[in-house]
């Protein structure tokens, strides 16, 4: 290397090894305190409490909760095939008083979201954001 | 060196090492694919395509952004350097397997552009826990997609080295771009504590590499030669040059190499034509300075390539008093010869 690479290069990596190392722990420390596990098919083994059952659209939502451990689960079967269509599934409850991304509702008939119960509450709400007919609805779930 | 511009300079070397490079690779992936099969039966091939990819090009950067500092460290790590583009081209071909079934698992199945989708579909660009991530993947990867590009010798002789060499340091915006990437993507998507120790390791393995290796270099910037007569710096003695090889002394910014070979003591550039390589850390291989990146070669007393090869570096002034060496740092036009100073019995001590 030339002189000013060198010098180029020991200011570059002065910089990369503060915020590097800064931005690995600050985005892990921002890391959402939900956490959520979506299974893409209905192989999950279900909740045996079968708490909430509502029928919305094209969808058959059911609350089901453990009673071994701290959780609850989304059981979301879709009625009838819609191609092309995807629709955003957000969460809200008393505890994380926002709007939260949880996943994506996929072609599948039945699709599982396992959440904590730590961190949401009763009541939830699911809000369903359909992108294909731009249209949303929000769901009480007691 | 070659006269003429091949696709791919294979030799003996390059085989053996992209051999072990690519089973390497192969190996990777396949015991990836089984203990996930086993772990997560359910999962589907797209997945774990895109995870074994994933995880294999991160792997392959580290080792890639490796190399450089520890070459400089140590000479014992020149091999690799020799081979470090086929290395990052390949690992630009293993992140575009993932960025391109990323696209498709992801953003193909909308009614917009997939391209487009990357962009559009996650507009949180002022949430760090929500942060578009694939954004940050797709420009590292456009990044990746330039150095391998413009790896090939054609490139590096147009574009003129000190250009080239500018333009591959891009790799340490792509490297930020991606750390950045896993950390908003896989690290708080699976709240995996082992993943944000194991990219925390990598980071800081890779930050303390490159700023020992700068330190030693400026260290070796930093040496005064005070004593001087006539324009002539003391460099040091006859015996402390090896034969066959170079001592590297820092004079007005600029390095320069002082050969010892054959009872003759000649000075040139330290900085390589091809690719800004430190030709002090080389040695004489059949009359010439060898290059110990890539084995670019240059006759010692004129700083010429051995035809039909044009490459020239600046020469230099060499007097030998007493046992001692003397430089003077006002080189020479390039390729201009030089009297090499001659190195008499008495001069050894």
């Amino acid at each position: 290397m030339i002189y000013k690479l060198r010098k180029n290069h020991l200011f570059i990596w002065k910089i990369l090894a503060v915020i590097l190392p800064l931005l690995v722990v600050v985005s892990y420390l921002v890391t959402p305190a939900f956490p959520i596990i979506a299974e893409t098919n209905a192989n999950k083994k279900l909740f045996p409490v079968l708490a909430s059952v509502q029928e919305t659209g094209n969808y058959i939502i059911n609350l089901r909760l453990s009673a071994a451990t701290a959780e609850m689960q989304l059981e979301i079967t879709r009625k009838e095939y819609a191609d092309h269509e995807t629709v955003l599934l957000y969460i809200n409850s008393d505890v994380v008083n926002e709007w939260q991304l949880i996943g994506t509702l996929s072609n599948d008939s039945v699709q599982v979201f396992t959440l904590s119960m730590k961190h949401h509450n009763f009541p939830v709400q699911l809000k369903m954001v359909n992108l294909l007919h731009k249209e949303q609805e929000i769901i009480t779930l007691n | 060196m070659s006269v003429s511009y091949v696709a791919i300079g294979w030799n003996a070397h390059k085989k053996v090492y992209d051999s072990i490079l690519w089973g390497f690779i192969l190996l990777y992936i396949t015991l990836f694919c089984m203990v996930n099969l086993l772990l997560y039966p359910d999962v589907t091939q797209e997945t774990i395509i895109i995870r074994s990819t994933s995880t294999l090009a991160f792997l392959l950067l580290h080792i890639i952004l490796c190399i450089g500092p520890l070459c400089r460290l140590n000479n014992a790590f020149l091999p690799l350097l020799y081979n470090r583009r086929h290395l990052g081209v390949s690992m630009f071909c293993v992140a575009s397997v993932h960025g391109v079934f990323s696209i498709i698992q992801f953003h193909s199945l909308g009614n917009i552009n997939p391209v487009l989708s990357v962009f559009t579909s996650n507009t949180d660009y002022f949430s760090l826990s929500r942060f578009p991530f694939q954004v940050l993947g797709f420009f590292a990867l456009l990044i990746l997609m330039m150095m391998a590009v413009t790896s090939h010798d054609f490139w590096l002789n147009n574009l003129s080295p000190r250009i080239w060499k500018s333009l591959h340091m891009m790799v340490y915006v792509a490297y930020a771009l991606i750390v950045t990437h896993v950390m908003l993507g896989v690290v708080q998507l699976e709240h995996s504590l082992i993943y944000f120790v194991l990219v925390l390791t990598g980071v800081i393995l890779i930050s303390a590499l490159h700023l020992a290796a700068a330190y030693k270099e400026k260290r070796t910037d930093a040496v005064i030669y005070k004593t001087e007569e006539e324009g002539f710096h003391l460099i040091c003695s006859i015996d402390e040059i090896p034969d066959d090889r170079a001592i590297t002394a820092c004079l007005e910014k600029e390095r320069i190499a002082v050969f010892k070979y054959d009872g003759k003591v000649s000075a040139v550039s330290n900085v390589c034509k091809h690719q800004n390589g430190p030709l002090g850390e080389g040695k004489i291989i059949d009359g010439c300075i060898t290059c110990p990146w890539h084995g670019y070669q240059y006759k010692p007393a004129d700083g010429r390539a051995p035809a039909p090869f044009k490459e020239k570096l600046k020469t230099f002034e060499v007097r030998i008093i007493n046992n001692k060496v003397w430089l003077n740092p006002k080189g020479f036009e390039e390729g201009t010869f030089v009297e090499p100073a001659l190195v008499r019995m008495k001069d050894h001590a």
